[in-house]
């Protein structure tokens, strides 16, 4: 395992528990924030090499935390996963189109996450 | 505008011709009767006057005439002596009776043989005894045997009329006294007779010749008036009433005169009156000419006045028919005015009514169009309202439905996830009911999960949401992948899938993503409700113009009671209920989006030998 440290964005207590117990057992290092706010925080911050991010959150969504990371030149190259309940039909490329790196549809698939996961840091230029 | 103008004139002009032609009519009539009334009238005066003339004249002559015939027969006495001395004697009375009677302008006397005796005269120196023979003249002859002798009317010294007149000498051998008489009396009597101005009287004797006219040359010429007829008719008729011997006739010239006449019986000499009719008639004339005035005058008047009458009587016509027009090209507040209160007044008021009732009618026409205007508006708002609040309602629905889905993914994510983790041993083995709980909890988690994709799909179909992502797409490739996606259940479950499509089936055009949907419906539907040791069957056929496409199960088959409502939301059979799993959703769906393929959807089923469902697409080459 690489150790690479993700952020994950997410404000359900339970779903961060599932995705931070995870990819902890698979090896990575997580960085956890409730809010898109904070989220902005820690990834200026610590730099962390992916983000998961929930879209609907207590603040600022999912898509504008997207935006400032996007917007600030310290962030603008970490990929961004959306990880999110909305998954009515054309959500996925509404996600992509906005500049989401990946997108994954709760209920998420362990499988699915953990595979995703580590392609992205897998094809982070190591 | 002529159109108005012109009954207008026609009515006029009736009223007038005919007002005209009765006061014509009634003028002319009284005016001839009366012009015929007084033209006898006038007729039968003059006639009169000219009968009392010629009467008076000839009984004047008549007299005269007389008086000297009485000399005469007192003249032609015997002498008392003989001889010279009788002769003598008879010249002595000759000179006597110059003396009383101033006509007798010459006496002779004749003896029994015609041979003249004495010759007397006033004027001339008396011959007695001259012996001149007459026996053979009229005047001895006639006198001799009628004792009395008128001669014919002749003119001494050119102009002055005489006649001859002899007596017979009473008692045989007796001789004859002749006398010549002048007449110039009578031409004086016989003008006194004259009336008028260009009235005239003349005389004619038993054969028609004139005795005296005013004419002399006439007179002197022995013109014979018998060619006139009033004279004829008095020659023809000597002893006519002289009541009716009055008649218009015609003088020497033709003119017609008005003629009366009188006849001196002793001589047979017929005295005239005459008058030309123009001077007869003159005061007629004038009265024709007043007639004609008084018409003329009465014409006018009748003209102007029926004129007056007829614009009285058309001028409330016109103004009713003005105001008809008017109120007939739309102008409903128009009203006649009419103060007359006989029958166009009750015309134009019953119009009026008419108009009134018009108006009203068009007015509350208006009101209903404008308050049915309205109501439509109101109705067109209220819709347009309706249907701003169902596409809210939609909107919210939408809303609702991606919040409801949210909402239950956030807790599914973490049902499922940790049931993974626990299934996958990521923290630590499970015992054998450990993991078996587990299983339970994953594919209640991922029943659940599939009831809100399929709730979430049908409605948006309800919805008429979903939009087909057409494009060409490999139907042969999908039904593989629908085999590959129930073979591991299959396989677990002892249940062989084969599936079998027709070469010429491949590239069909539609929503690859929701033909899949249906085919995975169709083949776990199939799966599931096979036995162990069944046989699911998939074939893609092409038949007239469509793909068909069918699986065909050998599972226990659909009661017939349940075909009606086996593609209908939340219906299961028996046997889908009894497995616990399907949200009774699948087929109704499955049903739509085939439908909205354009394709149809059924099945044929026999119960204990298996069901056969069969879709069909539009067969679209590529």
């Amino acid at each position: 395992m690489a150790g690479e440290q993700i952020l994950v964005v997410e404000d359900n207590e339970k779903n961060m528990k599932l995705f931070r117990d995870v990819l902890q057992a698979t090896g990575y290092r997580t960085l956890e924030a409730t809010t898109g706010g904070r989220a902005v925080e820690l990834a200026t911050e610590h730099g962390p090499d992916l983000v998961l991010m929930d879209v609907q959150l207590p603040d600022i969504n999912g898509l504008e935390a997207l935006g400032r990371l996007r917007a600030d030149e310290r962030t603008a190259s970490i990929p961004v996963l959306a990880v999110t309940a909305q998954a009515m039909q054309g959500d996925r490329e509404r996600f992509l189109a906005a500049g989401f790196d990946g997108y994954l549809s709760k209920p998420v698939s362990i499988a699915d996450l953990v595979a995703t996961v580590q392609h992205h840091c897998d094809g982070r230029g190591r | 505008m002529e159109a108005t103008a012109r009954p207008h004139r026609r009515l006029i002009w009736k009223y007038t011709t005919v007002v005209v032609a009765l006061v014509a009519a009634a003028i002319v009539s009284v005016g001839l009767t009366e012009l015929y009334f007084s033209y006898q009238d006038s007729k039968r005066a003059l006639t009169r006057v000219e009968r009392d003339k010629a009467y008076s004249a000839a009984a004047s002559i008549e007299q005269q005439m007389q008086d000297v015939v009485r000399e005469l027969e007192a003249a032609a006495q015997p002498t008392a002596e003989t001889g010279m001395a009788g002769l003598a004697e008879r010249n002595q009375e000759f000179r006597s009776v110059f003396g009383r009677e101033k006509l007798v302008s010459q006496l002779s006397y004749l003896d029994a043989a015609g041979e003249e005796r004495v010759r007397a005269s006033p004027l001339e120196i008396d011959r007695i005894d001259s012996g001149i023979d007459f026996s053979r003249s009229a005047k001895f002859i006639r006198a001799r045997t009628e004792q009395r002798y008128f001669g014919r009317v002749y003119f001494q010294h050119g102009s002055q009329p005489h006649i001859t007149v002899a007596v017979a000498e009473p008692g045989a051998g007796g001789g004859v006294v002749v006398a010549e008489i002048d007449l110039t009396f009578v031409r004086q009597v016989v003008d006194r007779a004259r009336i008028g101005t260009a009235g005239y009287g003349y005389a004619v004797d038993s054969r028609g010749e004139l005795i005296t006219h005013p004419n002399i040359n006439l007179v002197l010429r022995h013109t014979n008036f018998a060619s006139l007829p009033q004279v004829r008719a008095a020659l023809r008729a000597p002893a006519q009433d002289p009541a009716e011997a009055a008649t218009i006739g015609r003088d020497q010239d033709g003119t017609k005169v008005l003629s009366a006449f009188q006849t001196i019986e002793s001589l047979g000499w017929h005295v005239f009156v005459e008058e030309p009719l123009s001077e007869a008639f003159a005061p007629l004339e004038a009265a024709i000419w007043r007639t004609a005035l008084l018409l003329v005058a009465f014409l006018v008047l009748a003209i102007a006045t029926s004129v007056l009458l007829a614009r009285r009587l058309v001028r409330p016509i016109e103004s009713i028919q003005t105001a008809a027009a008017k109120i007939g090209s739309g102008a409903l507040n128009q009203r006649i005015e009419i103060a007359s209160h006989d029958e166009l007044g009750a015309l134009a008021e019953e119009f009026n009514r008419m108009a009134a009732r018009l108006q009203e009618s068009y007015a509350s026409l208006e009101q209903k169009v404008e308050e049915r205007t309205r109501e439509l508006a109101t109705a067109l708002g209220e819709l347009d309202k309706k249907g701003r609040e169902l596409e809210a309602a939609s909107l919210h629905k939408s809303e609702f439905l991606a919040n409801m889905s949210h909402e239950l993914r956030t807790p599914l994510n973490a049902i499922l996830g940790f049931s993974q983790v626990l299934r996958e041993r990521l923290f630590g083995e499970l015992n054998e009911k450990q993991e078996s709980y587990v299983d339970d909890i994953l594919s209640s988690g991922n029943h659940l999960l599939s009831l809100i994709n399929d709730v979430l799909d049908l409605s948006k179909v309800e919805a008429g949401e979903v939009e087909l992502e057409v494009a060409p797409f490999s139907l042969r490739e999908s039904l593989e992948r629908g085999v590959v996606m129930v073979r591991e259940r299959a396989l677990k479950d002892g249940v062989q899938v084969a599936l079998a499509a027709a070469p010429d089936v491949d590239i069909v055009t539609g929503d690859e993503r929701r033909i899949r949907q249906v085919i995975f419906n169709l083949l776990s539907n199939a799966v599931k409700f096979t036995p162990a040791g069944g046989v699911v069957d998939v074939r893609a056929t092409q038949v007239d113009g469509e793909v068909r496409v069918s699986v065909a199960d050998t599972g226990p088959g659909i009661a017939p009671e349940d075909h009606e409502r086996i593609f209908e939301e939340f219906q299961q059979t028996d046997a889908g209920v009894a497995h616990g799993e399907g949200t009774g959703l699948g087929l109704a769906l499955s049903k739509r989006l085939v439908q909205l393929h354009g394709g149809r959807i059924w099945f044929d089923s026999e119960l204990g030998k298996g069901s056969t469902f069969v879709f069909t697409l539009p067969a679209r080459p590529a």
